[in-house]
């Protein structure tokens, strides 16, 4: 009699021990395949990008595109040649940077503003970051609205351009613009700011 | 007894002066209106009897010429005053004695156009019934800014001055602004879509020595078809004739530099009804004075014509 409460004892024990096993177990694999991805990716997940060429002292070769209403000039002040894309005027240039598609981004676009120049010399990249859709935020320093004392097609094809440094360089899906960490309504007060650029200034 | 009037009318260079003499409180009560077909239409509010120089009582049936190209009907509180190619009109209260002063300026041409079965400019000058005038820029958005002026200061007195001679046509005209004040780009997109114009057109100053008319993918809808977003707005199948048009008459008109172009501006995107964004010469490029100005707003309202 003894003998067999014990086993029964035993086989209870087993029991509970299985099925407590199983619930947490099973607790853990449910919160693993629930979890939401990360609001900041670290990687690049976006578009197959062509690893940049490298040049001496740590440069890498970008993408800048520039409206057609900048003069692009050499260093001796000579007009530079530039290929045509889509109305925009694009060049290559080597800047310093690792890999990270995001520090180049950010180089593109530092080059970007340098280009520009009259109206745009404050402008710089505050932050960047990339979010689970690949959207890239570029976060902008206020002086960036200063330079925009133009007219709609002007305002038009610049947008243009930075969107296309932007992507070109980043591999995202789409753009966002932020101004001293926030978001804002319009640039030069004929285009909206509030939204990603893709569906504006994608074309 | 019914209040008495005296019409008479002289030609001048451009222009016809059509003065009524009435009693102070007739001539104060007047509306009168730049109706359709090249029509005035003068309301007294009350009945009155007016006569012309010569003694002949004016009467419904019967249209008087007053002078060759000037004819006056009516009978009660409603007379309408008739002039061959009426192009637009300036209208005056005065005192001492009391009269109501309508300037009718004329188009040369228009009787021979009318001979060739032509609508005349003043025909297609009023084919819109209302228009929603945005003013671009305003408050923190400054704008372009010249030597000699700011883009949301010149747009603000353009829009209003233009609104005026759309009310002068006896047409509706709504300003998003009347005063110098930040308003984002969605509020103005809401005002238009909330009074529901034919056509909405925010003006704003280029930087170049030339006009601009921006357009986008819809089309003017004929007067008296209903209004509100349509099948042309979401297929891109819209012509662009109307903005064209705009173009081409200031060209033609002012002599000056023109161009069209199709923009996403979000204005002329998101309203629900026939939009554009028209961007005047620079002032450091083009000279604005009451002639030019005027000259200016009379090409754009004409170029409006291809909404037929």
């Amino acid at each position: 009699m003894s003998r067999n409460k014990a086993f029964i004892i035993a086989g209870l024990m087993l029991v509970t021990a299985v099925v407590a096993g199983w619930l947490i177990a099973k607790q853990f694999v449910s919160v693993d395949q629930t979890r939401e991805a990360p609001l900041i990716e670290l990687q690049n997940n976006g578009k197959q990008l062509a690893i940049p060429k490298v040049g001496p002292d740590n440069t890498v070769s970008v993408k800048v595109y520039f409206p057609d209403f900048v003069k692009l000039q050499t260093a001796d002040g000579k007009t530079r040649e530039a290929q045509q894309v889509a109305g925009l005027n694009v060049v290559e240039r080597m800047v310093k940077s690792d890999f990270s598609p995001l520090r180049v981004t950010e180089a593109a676009l530092d080059e970007f503003f340098k280009g520009l120049g009259k109206g745009f010399e404050g402008a710089k990249v505050a932050a960047l970051f990339k979010d689970r859709h690949n959207v890239v935020y570029v976060d902008m320093t206020a002086e960036f609205l200063k330079g925009f004392n133009m007219d709609a097609a002007d305002e038009y094809n610049l947008m243009r351009a930075f969107y296309r440094t932007a992507t070109a360089n980043s591999g995202a899906e789409d753009i966002k613009i932020l101004v001293a960490g926030k978001e804002i309504e319009s640039f030069g007060g004929h285009f909206f700011g509030f939204y990603p650029m893709k569906e504006t200034f994608g074309m | 007894m019914k209040e008495r009037g005296l019409i008479r009318a002289g030609k001048h260079h451009n222009y016809f002066r059509i003065v009524i003499e009435t009693s102070e409180s007739n001539t104060q009560k007047a509306s009168v209106v730049f109706g359709k077909n090249n029509t005035i239409n003068i309301d007294f509010r009350s009945a009155i009897r007016i006569s012309t120089s010569k003694g002949d009582e004016v009467k419904q049936e019967k249209a008087i010429d007053l002078l060759k190209g000037v004819r006056i009907s009516g009978s009660g509180a409603k007379y309408v005053i008739t002039v061959d190619g009426l192009d637009d009109i300036s209208v005056s209260k005065l005192s001492l004695p009391s009269r109501i002063v309508i300037d009718a300026y004329y188009l040369k041409n228009s009787q021979q156009a009318q001979k060739d079965n032509q609508p005349s400019a003043a025909d297609v000058s009023v084919l819109f019934n209302s228009i929603v005038i945005d003013p671009g820029h305003g408050g923190a958005d400054i704008g372009i800014t010249g030597a000699t002026f700011k883009e949301k200061e010149f747009a603000l007195a353009f829009s209003r001055d233009f609104g005026a001679i759309i009310s002068k046509k006896g047409k509706t005209a709504v300003l998003t602004r009347k005063s110098d004040q930040s308003l984002s780009l969605a509020d103005r997109i809401k005002t238009a879509n909330k009074r529901n114009p034919d056509i909405v057109i925010s003006f704003h100053l280029s930087s170049k020595p030339e006009l601009a008319v921006y357009s986008y993918s819809k089309a003017l809808k004929k007067l008296g078809e209903s209004s509100g977003a349509d099948a042309d707005k979401e297929s891109g199948s819209a012509d662009h004739s109307a903005a064209l048009n705009i173009a081409a008459t200031v060209k033609k008109e002012l002599s000056i530099n023109t161009r069209h172009e199709k923009l996403p501006l979000p204005i002329i995107k998101y309203t629900a009804m026939p939009a554009f964004v028209i961007e005047l010469p620079s002032p450091d490029h083009y000279k604005y004075d009451k002639k030019t100005r005027e000259a200016m707003m009379n090409a754009i309202i004409r170029g409006l014509k291809t909404n037929e």
